[in-house]
């Protein structure tokens, strides 16, 4: 008896201890006000005028003392959504919003984030006529510091927001130098437990409400030649849902992966081409890593990559594609390329090869440090550099204000976003 | 979190003691003469010393496709301070990153079969990874307050069930000329073993024990740079012999 007890007592014990991650928690987005027929669209122009650095005076639990807020949007055929993101530094936190009009204020609703854990919640906030909406709609919107006050609640998960929040306007985003804010996979990491799966046409999509200038997308060829996004070298449960298909992706024709394969959200496996005309015709993102990571002729790539630069081009995009090299291999079918030195690359190896096949940009991993009068020299001789993929909080502040990189790849780069743009 | 632990350490705790109130007339406990390093009990010798090693399944989200599986080495030395009072001792070791413990353990027989121990261990681990375009260092504190209860299935079998606290006291690392220093005190995660030492051939005795940690960080991930602040599964396999 003792003995049954004992046993039960230990297996539970461990059972305990075994017990699956939580996930995210959907937000309580219902907010009557914003959703009532009043409530219409709020245009571009204002919300563009919004953006800077706000000061917190309440609020400072969750946003800490500073939020760097910007616009972006997507275009979906027909329709442009604009929204407002909000970048803060305590816990990778962002903010994403999006704007209406109600009579002379401006109300605002959006989810927080902290992308170090799972924590999640909704937020309203409204600018009134005298905190700076009449401002706002004015036909030359120029704010001040004080000049745009917005008031309202955020609530933890399901909760109905209560708790306060007052951002302040302090000043304009940084922009003293150009950098590319680059995002891991199109956006983040599927363990990341964002809405949308790694290298997917919605992370796309939403790569910029998430703070970034630019993605990195993973490139490898099925069966029959066809460029597709996937980081793995296998199909595995990590990135799809189950559905008794193992094996390396090259193992599969794309029909094969467009039929019977669904990433963790449900989307598709996406081609490459699919993935750049994203880019180009529905996104303000202008800047695109192709992480090559197969082994072969890189020609399929390269068309697409002068494919779709022509048409970036055609539809006044001022967009950069380039072709990253992380191995030697990729290096060599990169050199069998005809022109290759001509052809925008991005190279991960020495100072050598990157002279050798002159890559436009060198991206040392970023464990190997500031390296800044390494990058010093790559600028001198006309290229930039870029550093990968940094996501440590500590370091990216680092990198950011005492390196010379002309781009950072994380996996938050929200959080790089919140460096650059509070800089003075 | 700190509230599901503490649950769960009192569910175990209320069928533990449960379990020994129906023993209560039963004669003291006798001696054990084989060697133990898990095994809440009075040492007969000065010392208990084992050497083997642990085995951790690093999850996915942490190492993605790459199944990290790496063995530490595990040399384990317990020593008797007193009857009711050890001191140990603990080497995990990679050789490029080692995890040092040590600390001491209060040790109560309850009944015949059944005794337990209160300890509480400080740790310090370093890793040092100058490889390739590696360059980096790390090293820092933890410490690992727990409770065991052991009980003596057969005569020369023991099972030991413990569970443990994991709290963060430092880290730091480095990269290159730069380095991050973090010194703050704060809860990380627990840990439930389950652990079976019995003779194996000659004097030897033979650990098999297996370990589920819940924490935000573990040693031997620290050069991953991971940040995420939620609890994530570590299963732990622990093999090991009694000199």
């Amino acid at each position: 008896m003792r003995t049954r007890i004992l046993w039960s007592a230990g297996l539970t014990f461990l059972l305990a201890a075994c017990q699956k991650e939580k996930g995210i928690i959907p937000v309580n987005d219902n907010w009557p006000l914003f959703d009532s027929p009043q409530a219409t669209a709020l245009a571009p122009k204002p919300l563009r005028a919004m953006e800077g650095v706000y000061q917190v005076e309440e609020g400072t639990d969750l946003f800490g003392g500073l939020v760097a807020v910007k616009t972006n949007y997507v275009f979906t055929g027909t329709d442009t959504t604009y929204h407002l993101s909000a970048f803060y530094e305590n816990d990778i936190g962002w903010l994403i919003m999006d704007g209406k009009r109600s009579g002379d204020s401006i109300l605002l609703k959006g989810s927080w984030r902290k992308m170090v854990n799972t924590e999640t919640g909704s937020v309203r906030l409204s600018i009134a006529a005298g905190n700076g909406a009449t401002q706002l709609f004015g036909p030359n919107p120029v704010i001040s510091p004080g000049g745009v006050v917005m008031l309202g609640q955020y609530g933890t998960g399901t909760e109905v927001p209560s708790k306060g929040i007052r951002f302040s306007y302090a000043r304009k985003l940084f922009n003293g130098h150009a950098f590319e804010i680059l995002a891991h996979r199109a956006g983040g990491r599927t363990s990341d437990l964002l809405q949308y799966s790694e290298n997917s046409i919605e992370m796309m999509r939403n790569a910029s409400s998430f703070g970034a200038t630019g993605i990195e997308i993973d490139v490898r060829l099925t069966r029959d030649g066809v460029p597709v996004l996937y980081h793995d070298n296998t199909l595995n449960l990590r990135l799809i849902q189950k559905n008794g298909l193992v094996g390396p992706i090259d193992a599969f024709t794309y029909q094969q992966l467009y039929s019977q394969v669904r990433l963790i959200d449900g989307q598709r496996i996406p081609m490459l081409r699919e993935a750049l005309n994203t880019v180009v015709y529905e996104t303000d993102l202008r800047f695109v890593w192709l992480d090559t990571k197969f082994e072969g002729s890189l020609e399929p790539i390269r068309a697409l990559q002068a494919e779709f630069l022509q048409r970036a081009a055609a539809a006044g995009r001022q967009l950069r594609i380039v072709i990253g090299l992380p191995t030697e291999e990729a290096l060599n079918s990169f050199k069998a390329l005809p022109g290759y030195q001509n052809v925008p690359s991005l190279c991960e190896l020495s100072l050598e090869d990157v002279d050798d096949i002159n890559a436009n940009i060198w991206a040392p991993r970023w464990t190997e440090g500031l390296q800044n009068e390494a990058v010093a020299g790559v600028k001198a001789s006309g290229r930039q550099a870029f550093v990968w993929t940094l996501d440590v909080p500590e370091y990216i502040a680092q990198f950011s204000n005492e390196g010379m990189f002309d781009g950072i790849l994380s996996n938050y780069p929200s959080l790089v976003a919140y460096n650059y743009y509070v800089k003075q | 979190m700190f509230n599901q632990l503490m649950k769960r350490l009192m569910l175990s705790f209320v069928v533990l003691i449960s379990a020994q109130v129906f023993a209560q007339d039963e004669p003291q406990q006798q001696p054990i003469k084989q060697r133990y390093v898990f095994f809440p009990h009075p040492m007969q010798k000065n010392w208990h010393v084992s050497l083997g090693y642990t085995l951790t399944a690093l999850p996915e989200d942490i190492t993605e496709e790459v199944q990290v599986r790496a063995p530490a080495g595990d040399l384990h030395a317990l020593r008797k301070l007193s009857d009711s009072w050890q001191l140990d001792g603990r080497i995990k070791f990679q050789i490029l990153q080692n995890h040092f413990s040590l600390g001491p353990r209060w040790v109560k027989v309850i009944n015949e079969k059944m005794s337990m121990s209160i300890g509480d261990d400080f740790a310090w681990w370093f890793g040092d990874l100058n490889i390739g375009s590696f360059k980096t260092q790390g090293q820092g504190w933890l410490n690992y307050p727990n409770v065991a209860f052991g009980y003596r299935l057969k005569k020369e079998l023991l099972l030991t069930v413990k569970a443990e606290a994991l709290i963060k006291l430092s880290e730091k690392t480095r990269v290159g000329e730069n380095s991050v220093s973090k010194s703050s005190v704060a809860f990380n995660g627990y840990g439930a073993n389950i652990l079976l030492e019995q003779p194996f051939h000659k004097r030897r005795s033979i650990i098999l024990g297996f370990k589920a940690q819940y924490s935000n960080f573990f040693w031997q991930t620290w050069s991953l740079f991971e940040t995420f602040d939620r609890y994530i599964f570590y299963p732990e396999l622990t093999i090991g012999f009694i000199l």
